[in-house]
């Protein structure tokens, strides 16, 4: 009897301890979240995996430039038959002033008459005037480059590798290389579109993705821009309207009436999800004056004395400007400005999948 | 393969209800959505209905 029971007992196979047991399934969990992260996020972004590929399509193409004419002016024929023929002397001709683009009338005082006029930290031409501005407060800083443009082909958008604008899906590189291939006085990072696969994407009036994602940002070919959230979004309408830009990141930071909005930072920030951060974001004005602006934070290891803001924050920096609409881009590690080409913030050490900038050639329209 | 399939549907449950939970504080990463996620989803199904019925039957063998 005894040997049946131990011959019974030992052909049972041995039980794992408890803690042997959880260790191995927390073990196994946490490899389940490291896989699934690298199909989610790691190889779409850097080997797009995964990536449905489609037709850009062009939807907007800017009109070209009118032709510059610097005749002065004719001056006023005397009419015949009058008395004081020999009297007075004919004027001289007074040169009447081209203005550039389509905006270039209405912010004739922002721009030059064609010559450039740049300094260390602004740059006016017939076609744009840009200013950047570096701003130190109580525990922030940040820049912001206010910017007139004469027409929308001086604001652009580039891809991170490529010719020109660069290619879809191109990769990621550092702001400096994609600001000086463009040829850009001025750079922001985009909406960093690579690592989704989702949204609204027009770059450069060329449509190259068109799935609805959240608030979206849209510069219509007639200056206006306007953020929208996933359910305000008709992309047939929009696309209607001639988009030259659309970017996908958000949120919308002012809300019609240009209020900041309110994000429960509160609430977040004990959460860990919306913390004072460096940020990237984009204003508008008016048709042809809109602002870049990088807020720089603490991250990477790379503290200046600048804790960054929250999107709520940005939003009350945003309605003080005076801004009527502005879109959060991409931030954090990847908040960017280069300014001639050169990075003027604090690198954190991640590059980019796209720049909105401003240049003073026209930018290139895959159209 | 009875004693380690109720691991393998507590380990991607716990996994799915990370993800969810992730997935509310940062909805821009559209981890739910995606069929990254879907697919090991319909996967987690199929293994919950099998542990299930194995779950059952033992039950009524008891």
């Amino acid at each position: 009897m005894s040997r049946k029971r131990q011959g019974s007992h030992s052909s049972k196979p041995k039980r794992m301890s408890v803690a042997a047991m959880i260790l191995l399934d927390v073990l196994a969990i946490g490899i389940g979240l490291v896989v699934f992260a690298l199909f989610h996020h790691v190889l779409p972004t850097y080997f797009g995996f995964g990536v449905k590929k489609s037709e850009p399509v062009v939807l907007a193409t800017l009109p070209p430039q009118p032709a510059v004419s610097l005749e002065p002016t004719a001056a006023p024929a005397q009419s015949e038959g009058t008395e004081t023929e020999e009297a007075e002397p004919t004027p001289e001709p007074t040169p009447t002033r081209v203005y550039s683009g389509v905006w270039g009338e209405k912010f004739a005082d922002k721009f030059t008459e064609g010559e450039v006029i740049q300094t260390e930290n602004s740059y006016r031409s017939e076609n744009v005037s840009v200013t950047v501005e570096r701003v130190v407060e109580d525990r922030l800083v940040y820049y912001v480059a206010d910017v007139y443009v004469s027409d929308l082909k001086y604001l652009g958008t580039a891809f991170a590798h490529g010719e020109g604008n660069g290619d879809f899906r191109s990769g990621l590189a550092e702001i400096d290389a994609m600001a000086k291939r463009v040829n850009a006085i001025v750079a922001i990072c985009g909406d960093h579109y690579h690592g989704r696969q989702e949204g609204l994407i027009v770059r450069n009036g060329v449509l190259y993705q068109e799935t609805p994602f959240q608030d979206v940002c849209v510069l219509y070919t007639d200056g206006r821009m306007e953020t929208m959230t996933r359910d305000e979004l008709d992309i047939e309408a929009v696309k209607a309207a001639g988009v030259w830009q659309a970017w996908s990141f958000g949120p919308g930071l002012l809300d019609a009436e240009g209020h900041a909005k309110t994000f429960g930072d509160h609430q977040a920030n004990v959460m860990g999800i919306n913390p004072q951060n460096p940020r990237s974001a984009i204003g508008y004005y008016e048709p042809g004056h809109y602002c870049l602006v990088e807020i720089e934070g603490n991250r990477a290891g790379c503290f200046i004395g600048s804790y960054g803001l929250t999107l709520s924050e940005m939003g009350t920096l945003f309605e003080q400007m005076g801004c009527k609409c502005a879109y959060n881009l991409d931030g954090g590690r990847s908040a960017a400005i280069a300014w001639m080409g050169e990075r003027i913030n604090v690198n954190y050490g991640r590059t980019l999948s796209d720049i909105i900038y401003v240049t003073d050639t026209p930018v290139e329209s895959e159209g | 393969m009875k004693r380690l399939l109720p691991h393998i549907c507590l380990d991607i449950s716990v996994i799915f209800m990370v993800l969810f939970v992730l997935d509310r504080i940062n909805g821009a990463m559209n981890f739910l959505s995606r069929d990254v996620f879907k697919i090991p989803f319909a996967v987690f199904l199929v293994l919950v209905f099998i542990e299930s019925i194995v779950l059952i039957v033992y039950q009524r063998r008891d």
